[in-house]
């Protein structure tokens, strides 16, 4: 028995053993080729961010987030201004600085040398500030060589052509101070002005060396394109042209990027372009992506033609075919294109979207940034929600959000997102993204607040309203015109009984935050509407002794205050004076009615002379705001009856 | 019996040693061994009233049972690197810390090596706006790269109050 489950055991093994050896192929993968940094990225990719956090560049402290705009920006940059200072410091005391702990040597920790007139310098020295890229220091160095009359090489002066023609003698922000560049709004509005200092060290050198140095014709151009001394650099080409010399590839894009500035009609402009692409055939000169952005830029300058759209469809199809892919600014330019015509737009969006869905994007052309405010944009002026989803996604896809740009391009983007959702979406999907993005990606400006307000409103989700007035509370924009009006006027429509407890201190915390700020720090002015709406929100809430100091504050306004109180709010008061039969309060009020000049005045006076016994100095009050008849004819009413 | 022990010595030395001997010899004088310890522990006050945070109120013994290291470095473990040096580093960046966050640090100053890493912790005061502690944040950071050559991190939480640190008052 024992030894025949023995054998079974056995044959079962075997078998086992059998189809473990049958003899299938190991196939070993290829070897991947791996970077230094593989690991590190794929570890990062695992960790998204979170959105109740703020961002890492603050410390994680409640004390030390930043909750509003204002905040965001001042304490990023207040950090940075402390890196400035240590800097300072160390440029101050550079014989402190000058020990040598890490190995090998950290140049970043070193204080940069300074040079003067008795400086020992010579051309190694140039070099490495051209590489560095300190502006000022390389043209100080550069004057003294000369004046030492110490030679320099055509390459190095090349080099310093290239480098004076890319920054045009200005010193660009550094890279170091990442906030800096972040928060600078300028970059977007900067003028398309001709900025070129005309007669400059570029001009100078570029004389020097044209003769020997044929490269020094493109960077030259390349300056006068990016500063927009365009005519003069078109002169250079055509001067290149006649001595043959062969221009380098960015030279072209950017004379196709400014073709728009030598010729006023657009076959003209569509012809120049046609030309310089055609030399860059000829001379077998390979296109970049820049490019076609190029192209496309200077055909979204003209985006009134008709013809426009057609030539770019066509440039993509064209690059396509030589294995370049369009960049973000390309779809971004496509967008500009099609503006005119809202149909096209929405069908142009709807392709770009198709095509660069689930598309991981990196960086290729400086303006690639661009692309996500200006589509956000295009879709809430469509009005089209889907398209908006499609747009949000592909941001948070791979690492597209890093090309969201600058702090000023991301409010946009938000901005005419949560304008469109508040438009088109129900408000519980609104509400859904307000809470994830809100505050520590985005804050909302006084306008969002207001349409997210007026969805609330739409929608009689008074609940929010505590949430909603706790966050205009933490972003300071209770003072910010309208905000405080349209609150307070949603929360006096509010129909909930359950909720009245909530509105009351909405009003209260309202009129307290608004009353303790000093006036001279503020020139918020309370409207005669608010404070209605606030007394009428305490009233309904049987708030009778806080509504009763509102009232004061009104009625010592008088009629300097903007516009006039809800009839309901002054209604409900002259009710709840009967009921706690105050006369004298109802009466000041009947005086303010009076003055403010509401037709309801005589009839307040009525309900209070009928419902409280006023004694003769209160009824003369009475009678000589609304005057006798009025009262009288009330009387004798009543008698008849 | 508690004679102090130079009696019972002197006793001892009648008994034992022959007769010979004067009984007024200058014997060995020995007295109590002064066990006193003092470095890391606080006195305490007739009223009672010093404040003493969670830290200060274990003794250094208790390190690693109730409380832990200040200090967080692999200088000293075997074939640990830069050991004099880590150690004089940590006395400069907690003289620069208390100096430039002045009455600021309401806790001690923990210094945490990983690598080339320096992360510098503690809690401060919220005696000045948020802002001026930004301003000091990078200020601290980037001088004291400047000055150890190697990134420098700050992890600060804040309280509102001082006594918020508090942990028993002796």
């Amino acid at each position: 028995m024992k030894l025949k489950y023995l054998l079974r055991a056995v044959q079962k093994y075997k078998c086992s053993y059998k189809s473990y050896s049958t003899e299938v192929e190991i196939d070993i993968p290829k070897r991947i080729p791996r970077g230094p940094t593989d690991i590190l990225k794929a570890l990062a990719s695992t960790v998204k961010r979170d959105p109740t956090a703020p961002h890492y560049k603050y410390h994680d402290d409640p004390y030390l987030i930043p909750y509003n705009n204002f905040t965001k920006r001042s304490y990023a940059l207040s950090q940075e201004s402390g890196r400035k200072a240590a800097r300072w410091i160390r440029q101050q005391h550079k014989e402190l600085f000058q020990h040598k702990i890490a190995e090998p040597l950290i140049e970043a920790f070193i204080p940069t040398p300074e040079y003067n007139e008795n400086s020992e310098v010579d051309e190694e020295i140039l070099k490495k500030l051209i590489n560095n890229g300190f502006v000022s220091d390389a043209l100080f160095v550069y004057n003294l060589l000369r004046n030492k009359k110490i030679d320099i090489t055509p390459s190095t002066k090349q080099s310093l052509l290239e480098f004076v023609c890319f920054t045009n003698e200005d010193e660009p922000i550094s890279e170091d101070w990442i906030s800096e560049r972040w928060f600078l709004m300028g970059m977007k509005n900067q003028k398309d002005s001709n900025t070129w200092k005309n007669g400059g060290l570029a001009e100078q050198l570029f004389y020097e060396l044209k003769s020997d140095v044929p490269s020094s014709y493109s960077a030259i151009i390349c300056g006068m394109c990016k500063y927009f001394q365009v005519s003069k650099a078109f002169e250079i080409y055509s001067e290149a042209q006649s001595k043959n010399i062969i221009l380098n590839v960015e030279t072209y894009n950017s004379l196709i990027s400014k073709a728009k500035f030598v010729n006023e009609s657009h076959p003209k402009i569509w012809e120049l372009i046609q030309t310089l692409l055609n030399e860059m055939a000829e001379r077998k000169i390979k296109p970049n992506v820049k490019t076609l952005n190029s192209v496309l830029e200077s055909l979204s300058k003209m985006n009134t033609n008709r013809n426009a759209k057609t030539y770019a469809l066509n440039t993509i199809a064209e690059f396509k075919s030589l294995n370049i892919e369009p960049s973000l600014v390309s779809l971004y330019y496509l967008l500009e294109i099609c503006s005119r015509n809202k149909s096209q737009l929405s069908s142009m969006l709807s392709a770009i979207l198709d095509y660069a869905s689930n598309k991981n994007f990196t960086i290729r052309d400086k303006k690639d940034i661009s692309f996500f405010s200006k589509a956000m944009e295009v879709c809430s002026k469509l009005k089209d929600k889907d398209l908006l989803y499609r747009l949000h996604e592909l941001l948070l896809t791979g690492n597209n959000y890093n090309l969201i740009g600058d702090s000023f391009s991301e409010s946009v983007y938000y901005r005419y997102f949560f304008y469109l959702l508040t438009d088109t979406e129900e408000l519980s999907k609104v509400m859904e993204f307000y809470d994830d993005l809100v505050p520590n990606v985005y804050v909302p400006e006084p306008s969002v607040t207001n349409a997210i307000l007026k969805a609330v409103c739409n929608n009689m989700a008074w609940d929010l309203l505590p949430k909603l007035w706790s966050d205009i509370l933490l972003f300071e924009q209770y003072e910010v015109s309208g905000v405080l009006e349209n609150i307070l006027d949603i929360a006096s429509q509010n129909e909930d009984k359950n909720l009245m407890e909530g509105m009351s201190k909405i009003a209260w915390s309202a009129w307290e935050k608004i009353e303790g700020i000093k006036r001279e720090r503020s020139n918020f002015q309370w409207s005669a509407s608010a404070l209605g709406n606030i007394i009428l929100i305490l009233l309904k809430s049987g708030e009778k002794a806080k509504a009763n100091l509102v009232m004061n504050k009104l009625i010592q306004l008088g009629s300097s205050a903007m516009n006039e109180p809800k009839i309901e709010a002054l209604s409900l008061y002259v009710d709840s004076c009967i009921e706690s039969s105050s006369p004298d309060v109802a009466i000041k009020c009947i005086q303010y009615c009076n003055d403010i000049g509401f037709t309801e005045t005589t009839e307040f006076a009525r309900r209070i002379n009928s419902s409280i016994e006023l004694n003769p100095r209160q009824y003369e009050k009475l009678t000589s705001i609304v005057g006798e008849d009025c009262l009288k004819v009330e009387k004798k009413k009543d008698q008849s009856r | 019996m508690n004679l102090p022990r130079t009696t019972l010595l002197l006793k001892k030395i009648t008994r034992d040693t022959p007769l010979d001997v004067p009984i007024n010899v200058r014997c060995l004088h020995l007295t109590d061994i002064n066990l006193k310890k003092q470095a890391g522990r606080y006195k305490k006050t007739p009223r009672g009233d010093k404040p003493l945070t969670y830290e200060m109120a274990y003794a250094p013994h208790r390190i690693a049972h109730y409380k832990s290291w200040n200090s967080w470095n692999t200088a000293n473990l075997l074939d640990g690197l830069r050991p004099a040096e880590t150690l004089q580093e940590d006395a400069f960046i907690r003289k620069f810390m208390t100096g430039t966050w002045h009455r600021l640090f309401l806790s001690e100053i923990i210094i945490k090596r990983q690598h080339n890493l320096i992360r510098i912790a503690g809690i401060i005061h919220q005696a000045i706006p948020p802002r001026k502690l930004y301003f000091l944040i990078g200020y601290t950071e980037e001088l004291l790269a400047y000055w150890l050559q190697c990134p420098i991190k700050l992890e600060l939480q804040t309280v509102p109050n001082r006594s918020d640190v508090t942990f028993k008052y002796i």
